[in-house]
């Protein structure tokens, strides 16, 4: 550290001759003239010191007899000395420390912690709208006041925290749970079949069940009623609600044409780039659109990193333009029956239920070259939807 | 009555293996080489021999020696 100081301070090498001299070294430190390193050499020493005492050091080796010679000179005010009438390098560093001061009074990065559902790019969309992003000027921002206007008007957080350090804002985010839906809707309602089936379980926790296992029920049957007879013959209206699983046929149909366009790359792609610095962005092209007549396009965005942890505000966004020809193919029967299958997996996984048998027909429509496969399902599955009851009020119309 | 001990305060010499010496009480430098430095403290001189000696740090009355130390040497003054 001290010859990090002594570097950038600068110092001179002195060489001491004479026969006095540890004297004069005894009479240096008596008047607090301060020196380093003295390294005797033969029949001399030398020594270094600072800018601020070498003067005084050479007048007093002059009062001791000693002959005091300045032999090196380091340190930046030499570097500095040598190329004073270099006056671009000087504009040049001037400019440099003041753009790298003025730099530092703009945001480089917005950092987003504690997001688990909610997406980070939608954050910092929410963020940029109410002033907090790449390239805002730091002391124009009320960090306070932008956290408040964010809440009231993105209402998927309940907390959000923006601390800036230097030159990177730090936003910490507590996402809000949603309160979960009633389990019992309010008002008066029966369940009733949305599908015909063969019921084979009836979970009733209010209404009066009105089918049972093993019966058939066509849509809009009624399953479980809202309106239940006590015991003394009267009727009262309740919320029905439940579950009633039955054994319900579906059909699914998927068609694959045995003629198909499918794409061939040439191998040419064209990338268009743009860099963005501090909020800026500068386009690297003349022309938006790419000269292909059809291509797909990728487009991807990097941040500038330093020596692998000190990230710069600049962001270089790359779009890759690849260029395809359409070629017009036709696939046999037995491709277009595996495609076929391969896509009725996709669409029985979404099938909500359990389902009990799959029947699979297949066809050629020769009129227009397609491949039909057609699968014949039963899945058993809760049919009960909820059916609001019209309360009529009997004196209405009475005279 | 004068304790030995004040007296052995005042100059205090701590020499480490055979590369480093510190002299705490010295009154200042007599003679300073590179194969001999010799010390003033009050009734007494340390000479200091050996090769390749340099001064580590050195104030009014501390001194550091660094180097190949051979030997060291007491001498009392003339009174």
């Amino acid at each position: 550290m001290n010859g990090l100081l002594r570097r950038i301070l600068g110092s001179y090498e002195i060489t001491l001759s004479g026969s006095r001299t540890p004297e004069f070294i005894n009479a240096c430190l008596e008047k607090d003239l301060f020196f380093y390193s003295p390294l005797p050499r033969d029949g001399e020493m030398t020594i270094r010191a600072s800018l601020f005492s070498c003067e005084k050091i050479i007048r007093l080796a002059d009062e001791y007899g000693i002959c005091a010679e300045i032999t090196d000179r380091t340190g930046v005010p030499f570097l500095i000395s040598r190329y004073r009438h270099r006056y671009g390098i000087m504009a040049g560093l001037i400019v440099s420390a003041a753009l790298l001061f003025a730099s530092t009074q703009f945001l480089w990065d917005v950092r987003v912690t504690g997001n688990v559902k909610v997406s980070e790019s939608e954050i910092l969309t929410v963020l940029e709208k109410h002033g907090v992003a790449d390239g805002t000027y730091i002391p124009g921002l009320d960090v306070d006041l932008a956290s408040e206007y964010i809440l009231i008007d993105y209402h998927d957080l309940s907390s959000l925290s923006i601390n800036i350090k230097g030159t990177v804002a730090y936003v910490d985010v507590i996402e809000r749970v949603p309160m979960p839906d009633p389990i019992i809707p309010e008002g008066y309602c029966s369940l009733v079949a949305s599908a015909d089936g063969i019921v084979t379980r009836v979970e009733a926790a209010a209404g009066h069940p009105e089918v049972s296992a093993g019966q058939v029920v066509t849509e809009g049957q009624l399953l479980v009623n809202g309106i239940v007879e006590n015991s003394r013959g009267a009727y009262r209206l309740v919320n029905a609600y439940g579950f009633v699983y039955a054994d319900v046929r579906h059909e699914y149909t998927v068609e694959i044409p045995l003629t198909t366009s499918e794409k061939r790359y040439t191998g040419s792609t064209e990338t268009k780039t743009q860099i963005s610095l501090i909020g800026m962005t500068a386009n690297l092209f003349v022309s938006e659109t790419p000269s292909f007549e059809y291509c797909d396009a990728t487009a991807c965005e990097s941040d500038i990193v330093l020596l692998g942890f000190l990230r710069l505000p600049l962001t270089v966004s790359k779009t890759v333009f690849r260029e395809y020809i359409p070629e017009e193919i036709t696939v046999s029967p037995d491709t277009a029956r595996s495609k076929a299958y391969a896509q009725y997996a996709l669409i029985e996984e979404e099938i909500d239920g359990d389902i009990m048998s799959t029947e699979f027909s297949e066809s050629f429509d020769n009129e227009n070259g397609v491949y039909v496969l057609t699968a014949h399902v039963v899945v058993n599955e809760n049919i009960a939807v909820r059916s609001e009851i019209e309360f009529i009020d009997p004196r209405i119309g009475r005279s | 009555m004068k304790n030995r001990l004040d007296e052995i305060i005042g100059a205090f010499v701590e020499i480490r293996g055979s590369s480093s010496l510190l002299a705490d009480g010295i009154d200042g430098l007599i003679e300073y080489g590179s194969e001999r430095i010799v010390l003033s403290m009050g009734k007494l001189t340390l000479t200091v021999r050996g090769s390749g000696l340099t001064l580590r740090f050195y104030t009014k009355t501390k001194i550091g020696i660094e180097g190949d130390i051979s030997g060291v040497e007491y001498e009392r003054t003339a009174s």
